[in-house]
This record gives C-alpha cells, sequence and structure tokens, in this order.
C-alpha cells in the first residue's frame, strides 16, 4: 500500500497506543452505543429515579444533580435510530437531529421524563416543537449578553420547572453537593486536555472526543474515576515516548459546529489525513480548561455563580462568541492549522467562520473552511481537502516558514 | 536525479509523466474508463515504452487525483492541490514567479495560492456540484452537439454573449435548450457558457485574493475561449502551459524526486549503526 505523505511510516509507530492505555479507552468507548445507555438508564429507572434529557455539558447540569434527577447526553450518536429521520427536515442541522434521536430513542423505551432545549440557535428552538407530541420539553432561554441578573432569574425558573418532576427541591445545600461533583469533572477534563499540550501526549483528537462523548452516559463519578485512570496512564506513556520533531503530526485546532461521534465524524477524517486534533472550542475543551476565569461553581455554590458559567458555555462554538479563548488555545498549544466547521444548516456560524478564519490567518495561523452535512457522504472530496491542508503545513514546517 | 513518474488518476482522464534530471521524459494521457488501476498500468507501460526504459528503473512513483488511492504501485500519495501547485511553480520559469494557480478539472476546480517561494500558503475547491468544471462544458457541448474541443474557436466567433444564469448543469442544460428553440447563435451561447464557468471559478479565486502571475491548468485550459473569458473576469492575463492537462501529473513526479532527496538527507545524517 503506498503511504499518505501526510503520515510518515515513523509517525505512525509514534502513534501506536500502549496496551494500558488502549485498555481504557475502551471503557469510554463502550459507553458510545446506544445499548449500554438504555441499559443504564433502566436501572436508573428501576429505583425510581427521574431522567433528564440535555444537549450536552452546555447547561447547568448541577441543577439537574440538586433536584436528584440523572442527567443524560442526548445529542451526538444515535446511529440506531435513524429510521427516524424521515420525520425530521431534510435540511434540519445534523446536531439538532442527532438531540431529536436520542430523545425519541430514549422516550420510546419510556426512559426520559424531560428534554431540556437550549433555545441558543433557531434549529435548536424547532426542536421545541419537532419533540413536543411524545416528549416533554423544557426550553432553557438564550441568555442576553451580560445580563446576568436576568441570567440568575431564568435558572431559578429552570430549578423550580426540573424539581417538578423529580420531586425534590433544589436546595442549597444539595446544590453544594452538586456543583462539587461537577467540578471533580471539569478538573479532569482540564486535566485531560492540558495534556494534549504535551508533543508527545498519546492521546488523539478522536480519543478525546469518545471521553467527552462518554460523558453522561454513565455515572459522573464512574467517569470521573476512569478519567483520572486515562490521565495517569497517558502521564505516564508521554515521559516514556521519545519527541520526534519533525515526523510529529501537525497540530491543529478544530473550531465550529461540534461533530458527531458516529456520522462523518471530521476529527477521524483529520487524523486519518496526518493530522492531530489537540485542541477544540466544543464546550468540554476551552470551558474547562480556563475553568478559573469562567467557572465560578467551582468555589461558590450560590445561584448567583451558575449564570456565569452557563452564558460562557452554552453555545455550540466560541467562533464569534469567545474568540479570545480560541486564540489562546491556539497559542498555547502550538497550534499549526485551524480547522473551521460549519454545518450547512447552521446559518448561525456559517456568518460567524470566515471572519474568524480570516482573522486566524491575519495572526499567521493557516485554516481551512470545511463544510458538512454531518454524513459520510463526499468524504472523499472532504479527505482530499483536509490532506491538501495537512501537506501544507507539514511543507510549512519543513520550510521552517 | 533519477528516473521517476508521477500518476495523476483524475474522473475524466489519467495522466502519466516521467521525469529524469530536470526534464520531462514521456507524458501520456488516457481516458480513466471504469477501472482506474489499470488505466494507471496501462498508462505507465506505455510512457516507459515511449521514453525506451524499463519499469525497474523508475526510483519511485507518486500519484494523485481523485483516484490515487487505488495506484497499486504507487510508492506515495499527494493530493492533487500539492501535486499541481508543485508542477505549476516548476513550469513556469518567468520572471515573475507564480502567485495564484487556477486548476480546472473534470469533476472539480481548484484556486491555490502559493507563495514566492512556492510553497502553498491556502487553497479553495469548489463544492459537490458539477458548476465550474469541465463537467459543466462536457454535459453542455453534448446539448449542442459540438466537440468538447471545438468550443473554444466557436465561441471566439460570438458577437453578443448570451447570459446563462444558471450555475447549475441541470437547470443550464434547459436554460441552454430554450435558447437554441429561441434560434439563438451557437457562438454566442458557447460564450455565454464559458463565462458562466469563469463566473464560478471568479467566486473561488475571490475566497482565496488574486495575485499574479495567475497560471491556468487543466483539459479545460487547452479552450482559448474559456482562457478568454477567465481573463476578462479576472481582469489579468493567464499563463497557459504547452500541455496544461499534464501539470499535476508532473508535480507529481518531482515530489517522487523530492522524497528521494529528502530521504537520502535523512540517510545521510543518520548515525552509524553500532
Ligand atoms: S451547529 Fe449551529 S444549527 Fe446546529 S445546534 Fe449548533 S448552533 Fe444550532
Amino acid at each position: 500500500m503506498p503511504t499518505s505523505l501526510g503520515v510518515l511510516p515513523d509517525q505512525q509507530a509514534v502513534c501506536e497506543k500502549p496496551p494500558a492505555f488502549a485498555s481504557q479507552m475502551d471503557y469510554f468507548r463502550s459507553r458510545l452505543g446506544a445499548d449500554q445507555t438504555i441499559e443504564w438508564l433502566r436501572k436508573k429507572k428501576a429505583v425510581g429515579l427521574k431522567v433528564i434529557g440535555l444537549p450536552g455539558w452546555s447547561v447547568p447540569v448541577e441543577i439537574v444533580l440538586a433536584a436528584g434527577g440523572v442527567p443524560v447526553r442526548l445529542s451526538g450518536i444515535w446511529e440506531e435510530a435513524k429510521h427516524f429521520r424521515r420525520e425530521l427536515p431534510r435540511d434540519i442541522c445534523p446536531l439538532a437531529a442527532s438531540f431529536f434521536l436520542g430523545a425519541e430513542s430514549l422516550s420510546r423505551e419510556g426512559l426520559l421524563d424531560v428534554a431540556v432545549v437550549p433555545g441558543t440557535c433557531d434549529w435548536k428552538r424547532k426542536l421545541n416543537d419537532l419533540l413536543a407530541e411524545d416528549t416533554k420539553v423544557l426550553t432553557l432561554q438564550a441568555p442576553p449578553s451580560e445580563n446576568l441578573g436576568f441570567l440568575s432569574k431564568d435558572l431559578r425558573n429552570f430549578a423550580r420547572e426540573i424539581a417538578l418532576i423529580t420531586d425534590l427541591p433544589v436546595v442549597s445545600r444539595n446544590l453544594k453537593f452538586a456543583s462539587a461533583e461537577i467540578a471533580r469533572v471539569d478538573e479532569a477534563f482540564a486535566a485531560l486536555h492540558r495534556l494534549r499540550r504535551h508533543p508527545t501526549c498519546a492521546l488523539s483528537g478522536e480519543d478525546a472526543l469518545a471521553v467527552e462523548e462518554a460523558l453522561m452516559r454513565d455515572d459522573l463519578s464512574r467517569w470521573t474515576e476512569r478519567c483520572r485512570t486515562l490521565i495517569r496512564l497517558l502521564e505516564e506513556e508521554s515521559a516514556m515516548t521519545e519527541d520526534s520533531p519533525s515526523d510529529r503530526a501537525p497540530r491543529i485546532f478544530l473550531a465550529g459546529s461540534p461533530v458527531i461521534w458516529d456520522r462523518g465524524n471530521l476529527v477521524h477524517l483529520i487524523e486519518k489525513a496526518g493530522g492531530k486534533v489537540v485542541c477544540n472550542d466544543f464546550h468540554s475543551c476551552l470551558t474547562s480548561l480556563y475553568a478559573p476565569e469562567i467557572s465560578p461553581a467551582r468555589d461558590d455554590v450560590a445561584f448567583s455563580t451558575l449564570p456565569l458559567r452557563w452564558a460562557r458555555s452554552c453555545f455550540c462554538s466560541a467562533v464569534g462568541e469567545d474568540e479570545g479563548l480560541i486564540f489562546r488555545a491556539i497559542e498555547d498549544f502550538r497550534v499549526e492549522g485551524v480547522v473551521g466547521h460549519t454545518y450547512r444548516a447552521c446559518g448561525r456560524l456559517q456568518m460567524r467562520m470566515s471572519s474568524f478564519l480570516r482573522r486566524a490567518r491575519d495572526s499567521g495561523i493557516p485554516s481551512l473552511a470545511v463544510e458538512t452535512e454531518g454524513d459520510s457522504n463526499d468524504t472523499e472530496r472532504l479527505l482530499t481537502r483536509i490532506e491538501a491542508f495537512i501537506e501544507m503545513l507539514f511543507a510549512r514546517r519543513r520550510s521552517g516558514a | 536525479m533519477s528516473l521517476v513518474a508521477g500518476v495523476d488518476v483524475g474522473s475524466t482522464t489519467t495522466k502519466v509523466v516521467l521525469i529524469e534530471d530536470s526534464q520531462v521524459l514521456a507524458a501520456e494521457v488516457c481516458a480513466t474508463g471504469a477501472n482506474c488501476r489499470k488505466a494507471a498500468h496501462a498508462l505507465l507501460a506505455a510512457a516507459l515504452q515511449s521514453s525506451g526504459r524499463e519499469r525497474s528503473e523508475v526510483r519511485s512513483v507518486v500519484s494523485t487525483g481523485y483516484g490515487r488511492k487505488l495506484v497499486d504501485f504507487a510508492d506515495e500519495i499527494v493530493s492533487e492541490i500539492t501535486a499541481n501547485a508543485r508542477g505549476a511553480v516548476w513550469l513556469h520559469r518567468g520572471e515573475v514567479p507564480v502567485r495564484t494557480i487556477i486548476d480546472v478539472g473534470g469533476q472539480d476546480s481548484k484556486v491555490i495560492c502559493v507563495d514566492r517561494s512556492g510553497l502553498v500558503t491556502n487553497f479553495a475547491m469548489n463544492d459537490k456540484c458539477a458548476a465550474g468544471t469541465g463537467r459543466f462544458l462536457e454535459v453542455l457541448s453534448r446539448i449542442l452537439e459540438i466537440d468538447l474541443d471545438q468550443l473554444g474557436e466557436i465561441s471566439l466567433k460570438s458577437r453578443k454573449r448570451l447570459e446563462i444564469s444558471s450555475v447549475c448543469t441541470v437547470f443550464a442544460e434547459s436554460e441552454v435548450v430554450s435558447l437554441i428553440s429561441q434560434g439563438k447563435s451557437v457562438e454566442d451561447i458557447v460564450a455565454g457558457l464559458h463565462k458562466s464557468v469563469a463566473r464560478r471559478v471568479g467566486d473561488l479565486v475571490t475566497t482565496v485574493g488574486l495575485q499574479e502571475a495567475v497560471f491556468f491548468d487543466g483539459g479545460p485550459a487547452l479552450n482559448c475561449g474559456l482562457i478568454k473569458a477567465f481573463e476578462e473576469e479576472l481582469g489579468v492575463s493567464l499563463i497557459v502551459p504547452e500541455s496544461p492537462q499534464i501539470v499535476t501529473a508532473t508535480g507529481a513526479a518531482l515530489v517522487a524526486s523530492d522524497s528521494l532527496s529528502d530521504k537520502a538527507s535523512r540517510d545521510r545524517i543518520k548515525p552509524p549503526s553500532p
């Protein structure tokens, strides 16, 4: 087989995972099947707990925990349920569609008590109408910028509504415990992402995505424990690996619409083309990394401190919202190229992406705009562009540009 | 420099170029057909025969193009963007270095920016649609019952170029049928089609930014009417090589040669084994 110029043989050897690390990844990957999630939720329902469906880590999960609910991630990986797709509008955003499919699958099994939809874009707002028939939906309003007082009120309403479902009011003591749990998850995330700054870190972007996607598909405490073990193994591994800078895969920051694990996963394509996604602006990554500034829930648990975390993490991407964080990460992670991804259906990010990528280019970071429909159609053409981009980064490195 | 080969398996045609000592020894082009692998094998054999060389003398083969991964005798593969840029920069030896490359293929169009040293700095490719590609002209030439390679000459006779407003091949097809039934001149229709392709490619140029000198290659660069339309659209003169179809395959051969030199220098600096 010919080798792609993007992936040199030496580099392929560097990418091979040691057994201990790989077996730890098996846990995270095993959580990504619908069957495992369903089995886990059945056990929760059997002891009378209420299941609260969330789009991801970008909502105030503390409130759900404080009300005794079980938070489950709905978006991302419900390929098994694709037969529902025919009921969806053809031009729906794939991320919103995956949320819908997750909610429908769990509702059908009698495992979902409510789906929480943040009203941060048109497609998420439309989910409200699409889901309303069989699934109870709670909408979280998009936070008006800077108005934290208003947000605080909105979150109190949210807590009241969740409490009506779980029958457990959100009291200060519970919120304190819940916030401590969230802080442990954030800390594990931050430690994991910080490791990715290291040139010899064996964690691929796809591994990191699997870890993120597995969150809220099992108990948070178990996920945190597994994540800590993974971090320990990675630290041991990177201490043993020799660095070979010239052959190392170009370091990529992936910005824009969050990718969907099992539908034409862009992170997989970038790494197949010889790059390495070292950082992305999906919820967990930037928000947990720069947590001391943006997650006051860590040391203070009053309602008044929650809005800030919610306000900074509720959008799908920091592009056009908080680009300072992205540029900070680009520097911290010694990023060599930025891939800006938008779904064709995402008007919100499409409008903002080209100016963001221009700013990246103006600051000397090569960038590539990629538009997808979130499926695996047209993968070859996409791969050609990504391969060309990676080759360009290798050539730049060789020339010392 | 050793004998190296570049194989460009495009959607419409496959090209093979043999290079040795900075000289193109042979260049062959054939229709890709349904079996890319077979086409590539046959073409390499033809190129070797025309240059009087043996397969065993070829030190390295690099494949590129949409069927690049199917060339089972290639030592390396490279994207057509990298290969095309390498070929264009090497082929143009004018005073003003190439900074923008327009490559119109059978199925896609690319605009590539390179810096003064020939390094790719940015590029844009058309999306899934055939508008702005060779395919667009191929489909519409069939409707007009004109040979593809006559389109250029015919369009240069146009007196009043017509506007083809649809960029989509399917809609443009009905638009052309309707213009024919209105008795419009074929020359004016063809000039309108060239303008449509030029507008579409012009949009790609705008995304990456135009810098002179501008190089134009790919099979459609053999079409003098298209060259004229591009020059009008972009407001610059284009550099068109003598054989625009083989630029990407030439670039692939040069990449093969670069890899051999890289490997040789890596071997040179390797510490002696204990
Ligand atoms: S990717 Fe865009 S359209 Fe889709 S959910 Fe996010 S913001 Fe909405």
